[in-house]
């Protein structure tokens, strides 16, 4: 159906370059941004992982490398940005080459400001707009299918001295392009294609329910979920299916466009949350809190939860179920591919924060710590553009469900 | 779902500012581009239809300068552009807001062109080189008539034709005070432009994901206008809005890519005076599609699925899809023809087209058509001209 809000704002400046021999491009993506020495960002997983090494075999010898950085920390630091830019402007490099998740390309974004406005403050260009002209050529290469940070305009830089979290936002900072290549994901771990599968498909889903949803981020969210749904499974009992791979990286960044547009709702509000307070990974937090959103919002947003059993089960399915039955077989759909994921993965990817372990094998998610959660959720901004209000009974409500992985009461949710 | 393609790019620079006050956005969003004394220029009709004043009152609070050249006319491209830049230059101006349709923004972009790289023909802009991506931002005001190329990476003029995605506007404010309220007749040539254009991107050879997201967004809007002037759908007070962002977003959708079958045949017909090259695009379209399913070189669950909603489309059968499609869009023809006593066409031969006349009309390869678009024209524009369908 066809949402139109009375104002809406969109837009995905990004350039997408996407398929099988991709990083065989990459020169040719660098002469047209006229950089013939980049310098490579990206972490000791992706590094460990032999991505690196794919990529610049790839790339032959085309291009000179003008070095690689392969220790950014999993929380983008000051430090690590300065770090970044110093190597640069000594190894004389003129593009930078982002390989990994959000944390790498944060940095990266902070290290091309600092190359870009030839500063050592980089502090003086955080908040919005602060930044007037385009910087030195940043390319951006996700290594999951999940966060959809490549098509994002901000970048949040930890100031450690200063405990804080600092902002950039900026068209600026949108990479020149973002390269999704099918063997950057094809050796990612189950468990974790699993989880950032459903961070994916919660970004569609909760901008497809939530309040600031608009036909453009619409269409990029129902997309994201067919694709989502086709190749999720598969991928994971077949790995190497590289069409899947790509198909799940495009469906990624449909995503990450649909909810850099229209925003999110309580799922990753809560699942902020959970991350911060317990440590639990943001597509663990997303796949088990996603059903209890719909849940939550149902009488809210029921109806827009029920269009999007089409692209989840296809045409059969949604012509079969009756009307007032089709978002509740969405929430179980979710859930089914909740159960399916966690018997392929042997366990590994839990249905609910009951089943989370940190490293060392403990509970990573103690009952006791609920209120914490409850505490850390308040203050995320991410739940104002939840169709219905939550307050502390309510995330506690939620949590706890979420806990033992149990459906929600819907006797208990409060209307308005 | 169209498949995803073994490799594809996509690009569109464009951010769209859509609905109430949308227009009051625009200073601080040039700003943000580092943009301190935009040139506002608008043609003729942005000024009869009272769109050109909401467009400078938006910055009378701003504190910004600006330069205004209102009522251009089109008819000699080179010379006002030239007139156009040395205006620009001399009142130092950083960036073009076009307010206006059709051939006048084809003016706005090679202004744009102009200004960005000193040089000024065509010929010498694009000689050997790919147009610059630091060329100077340029807002766009979609309107209500449009030929739907406005905000797409397409410039035209006389036989010339260049295609940028740098070309496409950065920045486009559709807002209800500055669409216009053309009458239906313009109104629905608009939407079945943006209709054609929505469908035809939709499956074409260079077609992805993100492309279909513009595709699809398009589609729906100009079908939900053409419902509303049909009187199918109830007519809502927005309508000349919903109109212009159709336009706007077929245009995001077409980007810089080739041109399809409809438009050719569409451009070469209308050519003949008799009917506008919307309408023969709108008639032409369904004749077009199904001689692409009967080459079996179109998917009719993904063309059902773009054209109706959820409901309709699950409970069509598989089998029965693509007839679906093709009867539905000739109904909504004649659900138009019958609401505008005629004006809307039905078929070529309601335009006064004779076989004779349809014999004549030669298919120019558009420089920018599809490649390998050969198409059998004469078939599809033998049925296109009294309404019988291909099979
Ligand atoms: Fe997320």
């Amino acid at each position: 159906m066809l949402h139109v809000p009375g104002y809406y704002e969109y837009c995905c400046r990004v350039k997408v370059v996407a398929g099988h021999d991709v990083l065989e491009r990459i020169p040719a993506i660098l002469e047209r941004v006229h950089a013939t020495r980049p310098m490579i960002v990206t972490d000791r997983g992706v590094a460990g992982a032999g991505l690196i090494d794919v990529m610049t075999e790839a790339m032959g010898d085309q291009v000179t490398i003008g070095g690689i950085e392969d220790d950014v920390p999993p929380d983008s630091s000051i430090e690590a940005v300065r770090r970044i830019a110093e190597a640069y402007r000594n190894n004389r490099c003129d593009a930078l080459i982002a390989v990994g998740g959000g944390s790498v390309l944060d940095t990266a974004k902070g290290a091309n400001i600092m190359v870009s406005e030839e500063t050592d403050d980089l502090m003086a260009f955080s908040g919005v707009g602060t930044l007037k002209r385009r910087l030195k050529p940043l390319i951006a290469i996700p290594t999951t299918a999940g966060t959809g940070s490549e098509t994002t305009l901000v970048a949040v830089i930890k100031d450690h001295e200063r405990h804080q979290k600092m902002p950039f936002i900026s068209y600026f900072l949108l990479p020149d392009a973002a390269l999704l290549d099918s063997r950057m994901t094809l050796t990612l771990p189950p468990a974790i294609t699993a989880a950032t599968g459903m961070d994916a498909l919660t970004h569609a889903v909760e901008a497809y329910t939530c309040l600031a949803k608009n036909p453009l981020s619409d269409a990029n969210a129902v997309s994201a979920i067919e694709l989502i749904a086709k190749h999720l499974l598969p991928v994971m009992k077949q790995p190497e299916d590289r069409d899947g791979r790509l198909a799940l990286a495009v469906a990624a960044t449909l995503a990450g466009m649909a909810f850099s547009n229209a925003m999110v709702g309580m799922v990753h509000n809560i699942g902020h949350a959970t991350g911060a307070v317990c440590g639990v990974p943001h597509g663990t937090c997303m796949a088990i809190l996603l059903p209890y959103g719909l849940e939550y919002n149902q009488h809210r947003n029921g109806h827009l939860t029920a269009e999007l059993l089409l692209p989840l089960e296809g045409a059969d399915t949604y012509a079969r179920t009756p009307r007032n039955q089709r978002a509740q077989r969405v929430i179980a759909r979710v859930r089914e591919m909740n159960q399916s994921l966690h018997d392929i993965t042997q366990g590994q990817h839990p249905r609910c924060l009951r089943e989370t372990y940190d490293r060392d094998g403990n509970a990573a998610v103690p009952f006791e710590r609920l209120p914490d959660i409850v505490a850390a959720a308040k203050n995320d901004p991410a739940v104002f553009l939840n169709p219905e209000d939550l307050d502390d009974e309510d995330y506690r409500m939620v949590l706890e469900h979420a806990w033992a992985g149990t459906p929600l009461d819907c006797t208990r949710i409060k209307r308005g | 779902m169209i498949p995803i393609p073994a490799f594809f790019e996509f690009e569109c620079p464009v951010k769209t500012h859509c609905g109430h006050r949308a227009l009051d956005h625009m200073p601080f969003e040039l700003r943000a581009m580092d943009v301190a004394k935009p040139l506002l220029i608008g043609d003729v009709p942005a000024s009869h239809a009272k769109r050109w004043r909401p467009v400078v009152n938006a910055f009378r609070d701003s504190q910004m300068t600006i330069g205004v050249v209102e009522e251009i006319p089109t008819d000699d491209p080179q010379a006002i552009v030239r007139q156009l830049a040395a205006i620009y230059r001399d009142k130092d101006c950083d960036a073009i807001v076009a307010v206006g349709q059709g051939p006048f923004i084809d003016m706005a972009k090679w202004l744009n062109l102009v200004v960005s790289t000193g040089e000024e023909t065509l010929d010498a802009i694009t000689s050997g080189q790919a147009i610059p991506r630091t060329i100077k931002p340029l807002a766009v005001i979609p309107s209500a008539a449009a030929d739907g190329y406005e905000v797409s990476g397409l410039l035209r003029t006389g036989n010339e034709a260049v295609a940028s995605v740098n070309l496409m506007p950065q920045l486009i404010f559709i807002d209800p005070r500055s669409v216009g309220q053309p009458d239906d007749i313009a109104m629905a040539e608009t939407a079945l432009m943006a209709l054609t254009h929505g469908v035809e991107t939709f499956f074409r050879s260079d077609a992805n994901p993100m492309t279909a997201v513009y595709a699809r967004t398009a589609t729906r809007l100009a079908l939900d206008a053409l419902h509303q002037l049909s009187g199918i759908g109830e007519r809502g007070s927005d309508l000349a809005w919903t109109v212009a962002q159709a336009a706007a977003l077929g245009g995001c959708a077409l980007g810089c890519g080739p041109c399809s079958t409809t438009h050719a045949i569409g451009q070469a017909i209308a050519a003949g005076g008799k009917i506008s090259a919307a309408q023969a695009a709108g008639v032409v379209l369904s004749y077009a599609l199904e001689h692409r399913a009967i080459a079996n070189n179109l998917d009719n669950d993904a063309l059902w699925g773009l054209l109706c909603d959820g409901d309709h489309y699950a409970r069509t059968p598989d089998s029965q899809r693509g007839s679906a499609a093709f009867y539905f869009l000739r109904s909504l023809l004649n659900d138009l023809f019958d609401r505008t006593d005629g004006q809307i066409r039905r078929t070529l031969q309601d335009a006064g087209l004779t076989r004779e006349e349809l014999q004549d009309v030669t298919v120019l390869p558009d420089p920018l058509a599809e490649e390998g678009d050969t198409g059998d024209y004469a078939t599809i524009m033998a049925h296109a001209w009294d309404g019988r369908p291909l099979r």
